[in-house]
């Protein structure tokens, strides 16, 4: 009975048919590499960096970038490159709270929503309507002022905000879902509800979240600095990337790295998400997935066959 | 077909049926999909239930297994009305009955590894890793592939693997009966002969009884003991498959079976072609839904609705001019 | 030889590659196929032997970047391959039409059903409003949809399934084309609708004179209306006969055994004879036989694929070994 032991492996197969497309493109293997060394730098910050992101050095005040800063130094004398990488700790994983918090609340909800249907249905879709009514960083401002200041309160409050627009996603996946015959044999074998959510439709919304969770990252590297812009995130004398550009701006002249680093961390970090979270649909949707054409094809073999 | 008479026990009936209804609010007025169904299944026995798409075969399948509320009427199986029961109540008899789906590439989670699948119906009624393993390779056996079928995750299987596999998940809890809604339509030809084939060979071995519901009439009088004609929400004719071909009595059943294209161009033969559409279900005037396109229609017909009534050797048919 | 003018169209060695997310697909592996004026010929096979690729080259809609054609598609003397993107445009409608197995999702939910009929009128044949609206009242009379004035305004979804595929069969045959492509019409419909489309095709293929490329995998409708038939496995036409003779002396194998599977009323059998086994994915070129595993006849000679023989009047099939136990067969090829 031995030959039997894999089929009892609860494992949901989350990779598509064989043949698969290539998950790593170029321009994937290249976003990652960039997150994936940002996020080394982050870790790792203590030991790469000889300064400390809080201790003052006044008489490197608003240095230029040189061999002892490589970025330069802020107003209080404190390393720029060291202040990108703890801040960059603090502001990814602020972003990655907000997001986790969000699919904490926000898929069970649109599960619920999408299976039950009816007066669950109606009474979160109400409640969404209204969280999702509030500009987003207004209700943020709301909840910091609940909260009070902090990056604590910063995250819940952002994750509160997520909720809506990943529940309606978890909401429209599972409408698609419950209609398929998958479903319906599931009722029909008697499973319980939670199993056939969890266990079955759940499983196949996991692509398009996950493309979903990418993005919502993304958005949440931002949203996270415009809070500690204005003030209502992370707290001096912390670091944090949004906190920094509302420091740096003040310098602009003196010297411009204060407010572009940060900015431009942002930006990488951004932009590699999207297109990882771009290469993650490709992957997930074979359709989506651009095939090359015969020509190409052709070309490659000639070539092949040539050498 | 009576290869299978010896495989029928006539007096314990698993399902009676009576006066099963089914409405669906439409707007103000009402669709009934199931009006007043009665019929009985013996233990071993295949019922088939034929009819076109909105005749209400689909609806009596799921509502015999209540996959939804029925609006009036008794299902009792096994001498227990569940026709009235909740969700908990039923649990139990949701074990001894089980359904077969259409489309064998939909009806299983695709991202679950086929073997999976099938173990997680043992394992929520309880049974032991044992116990599945025993079952499983035994009916892998029966439906005759390798079991490094297991293995593999339902993208990567044709629709006859997948359909048999369907048939082996009903089978796992060993159900006293099982409804098979239209479960070769959507195969192609030589793979609808292998399951037909596959469900004559299961039958015998274990005594399936089977509500086997289909459009098509040759699979239907190729699989069955008994067939109920349906249309429009109710039983047009119910008869012995043998009786039911030899001697049709009801003028639909009749069109229908005039219809079916058959696979002998030499095989000369009147044809009726029905006028018109099937009506909706929704505000049926009064008398026989079948009144606007018979051809034998009086007025009679459009004023009293004809009721289901025994004509000897069991051939029941509804009709105010049954055909002699 | 039957002289070529008699053919309305001539597919020869059709070969199709298919560039898919599995791979490159040999979809079509050699089709060769006549269609002669005026008749309804039957295009019969499983699940992926190629029917609908075949009919889809004709009309030339693959995607051009992701497809690559061999072979030849003559029709009325001009080889549809190597036509120009403008011609095949007036080819396309006017000259050979198309119909759809669902209805509902080849007509536009946007626009009733006579402006879409409408629309082909004034594409193809530059008409003014009022003569196509004329013209599509006669073509809603003429497919049966009754009163044309009433059911001009109607929306798609207004409709049954049956009078939608009507309306397709209306659009199709607007332009009065000399072939009708048929692609499973009647798959999505009930039997007593089904016969009522397929009485209306056969209708109006002897009134206007059109041919019929039916595509189906009812052996049944083949039987009903078609004049002649070819039976499709793995991307080649095995079979082509008239429709007697499939039923009665098919000489391929696999039609043999896909005829003898169909279950029949009053048959009284316990089990029904198959085929063992299961067609071949096409990812790989095939040297040998495509039907070489599941037939009963295999030796030697299969490992070549076989080329198309001729075995009767007007009967060609692509075996080895045309049935021994033919007798049909063998006597036709011994004359």
């Amino acid at each position: 009975m031995m030959k039997f032991a894999g089929i009892f492996w609860h494992k949901p197969l989350i990779r598509s048919k064989k043949q698969e497309g290539v998950l790593f493109t170029v321009p994937m293997i290249l976003s990652a590499a960039v997150l994936a060394l940002l996020v080394l730098c982050c870790i790792f910050a203590p030991i790469i960096s000889p300064y400390s992101p809080t201790e003052q050095n006044l008489a490197d005040s608003l240095a230029l970038p040189s061999f002892r800063h490589l970025l330069g130094a802020d107003r209080v004398g404190r390393d720029l490159l060291t202040r990108l990488f703890y801040g960059g700790r603090t502001t990814l994983l602020s972003a990655v709270g907000v997001v986790a918090l969000s699919v904490v609340i926000g898929v069970p909800l649109g599960l619920i929503s999408g299976y039950y249907g009816g007066l669950a249905d109606t009474i979160i879709g109400r409640i969404c309507d209204v969280v999702l009514s509030f500009p987003s960083l207004l209700l943020a401002f709301v909840l910091v002022a609940g909260f009070g200041r902090g990056m604590f309160s910063a995250v819940v409050a952002l994750g509160i905000v997520y909720v809506p627009m990943l529940t309606r996603l978890v909401r429209s996946l599972t409408l698609v879902e419950k209609n398929k015959t998958y479903v319906e044999a599931a009722t029909s074998i008697g499973y319980s509800d939670s199993r056939i959510m969890f266990r079955h439709i759940l499983p196949n919304c996991v692509s398009t979240i996950s493309v979903q969770i990418t993005l919502d990252l993304a958005y949440a590297i931002l949203d996270m600095a415009s809070l500690s812009f204005l003030g209502l995130g992370v707290q001096p004398p912390t670091a944090d990337w949004g906190a920094m550009l509302d420091e740096g701006r003040n310098f602009l002249l003196q010297n411009p790295f204060l407010a572009l680093a940060p900015g431009i961390a942002i930006i990488i970090t951004v932009v590699s998400l999207n297109i990882c979270s771009d290469g993650l649909h490709q992957y997930f949707e074979p359709v989506q997935r651009k095939l090359p054409s015969f020509k190409k094809v052709e070309k490659r073999k000639a070539k092949e066959t040539a050498a | 077909m009576n290869h299978n008479e010896n495989l029928i026990n006539r007096e314990h009936k698993i399902i009676e049926v009576r006066n099963l209804k089914k409405y669906y609010p439409s707007g103000s007025k009402t669709l009934k999909a199931l009006d007043g169904v009665s019929f009985d299944i013996c233990e071993g026995e295949i019922i088939g239930i034929v009819g076109e798409s909105g005749c209400g075969k689909s609806t009596l399948g799921r509502s015999i297994l209540r996959l939804f509320p029925v609006t009036e009427g008794e299902i009792i199986f096994d001498g227990t009305d569940i026709s009235k029961m909740n969700r908990r109540q039923l649990k139990p008899y949701r074990k001894n009955m089980q359904m077969i789906f259409q489309n064998p590439y939909s009806s299983f989670n695709p991202k679950q590894r086929i073997g999976s699948a099938l173990t997680e119906v043992g394992k929520v009624y309880g049974m032991t890793d044992q116990e599945i393993q025993k079952k499983l390779s035994q009916l892998l056996e029966y439906i005759r592939l390798p079991e490094d079928m297991l293995q593999r995750s339902p993208g990567e299987l044709s629709g006859g693997q997948l359909q048999r596999l369907a048939i082996a998940r009903a089978l796992i809890l060993n159900p006293a009966f099982i409804v098979a809604d239209e479960p070769v339509s959507a195969l192609d030809v030589s793979v609808q002969a292998q399951i037909l084939n596959l469900i004559t060979d299961l039958r015998k071995k274990l005594r399936m009884t089977m509500l086997f519901i289909s459009h098509e009439m040759t699979v239907v009088e190729h699989i069955c003991d008994q067939v109920a004609v349906m249309y429009l929400g109710k039983i047009v004719e119910m008869a012995p498959t043998k009786e039911l071909f030899a001697h049709i009595r009801h003028p639909y059943t009749q069109a229908l079976m005039s219809a079916i294209p058959k696979a002998d161009p030499e095989e000369k033969k009147e044809r009726i072609i029905l006028e018109g559409d099937i009506p909706n279900a929704i505000d049926l005037p009064a008398g026989c839904s079948f009144a606007s396109r018979c051809r034998y229609c009086t007025q009679e017909c459009r004023e009293k609705t004809p009721e289901l009534t025994m004509t000897g050797s069991g051939h029941q048919v509804a009709c105010h001019h049954p055909i002699e | 030889m039957e002289p070529k003018t008699e053919n309305l169209l001539e597919i020869k060695e059709l070969k199709v590659d298919l560039m898919t997310v599995r791979g490159i697909v040999h979809a079509l592996n050699g089709v060769n196929l006549t269609i002669r004026p005026g008749e309804i010929h039957g295009l019969v096979g499983e699940s992926g032997s190629g029917k609908s690729m075949t009919s889809k080259s004709i009309m030339r809609l693959h995607n051009e970047q992701r497809s690559r054609m061999k072979g030849e598609i003559i029709f009325q003397g001009e080889d549809l391959l190597k036509a120009s993107k403008k011609k095949m445009q007036t080819v396309r409608g006017k000259e050979i039409s198309m119909i759809f197995q669902d209805p509902m999702t080849s007509l536009n939910p946007l626009l009733t059903i006579g402006e879409q009929i409408a629309e082909t009128y004034r594409q193809h044949e530059k008409c003014t409003k009022a003569e196509a609206k004329k013209k599509t009242y006669e073509i809603l009379e003429k497919v049966g949809i009754n009163p044309p004035e009433k059911r001009y305004g109607q929306y798609p979804f207004e409709l049954s399934g049956g009078l939608q595929q009507r309306v397709m069969i209306a659009m199709a045959i607007a332009c009065s084309p000399v072939l009708l492509i048929a692609d499973e019409p009647t798959t999505a419909l009930d039997v007593t609708i089904q016969a009522q489309i397929l009485e209306l095709l056969q209708h109006l293929s002897r009134d206007m004179g059109m041919s019929i490329l039916l595509i189906t995998h009812n052996f049944g409708i083949v039987a009903e209306i078609c004049d002649r038939v070819s039976v499709m496995y793995a991307g080649r036409v095995v079979e082509t006969c008239d429709t007697k003779t499939i039923f009665r002396h098919a000489a391929h194998p696999y039609s043999k055994a896909l005829i003898d599977s169909i279950p029949k009323i009053g048959m009284n059998v316990e089990y029904l004879p198959t085929i063992p086994g299961a067609p071949p994915e096409l990812f790989e070129e095939n040297q040998a036989c495509p039907y070489l595993p599941r037939c009963p006849y295999q030796d030697e000679l299969c490992r070549q694929m076989p080329p198309e023989q001729v075995c009767g009047k007007g009967h060609t099939a692509a075996c080895h070994h045309l049935r021994s136990g033919n007798d049909g067969a063998n006597q036709e090829a011994r004359q």
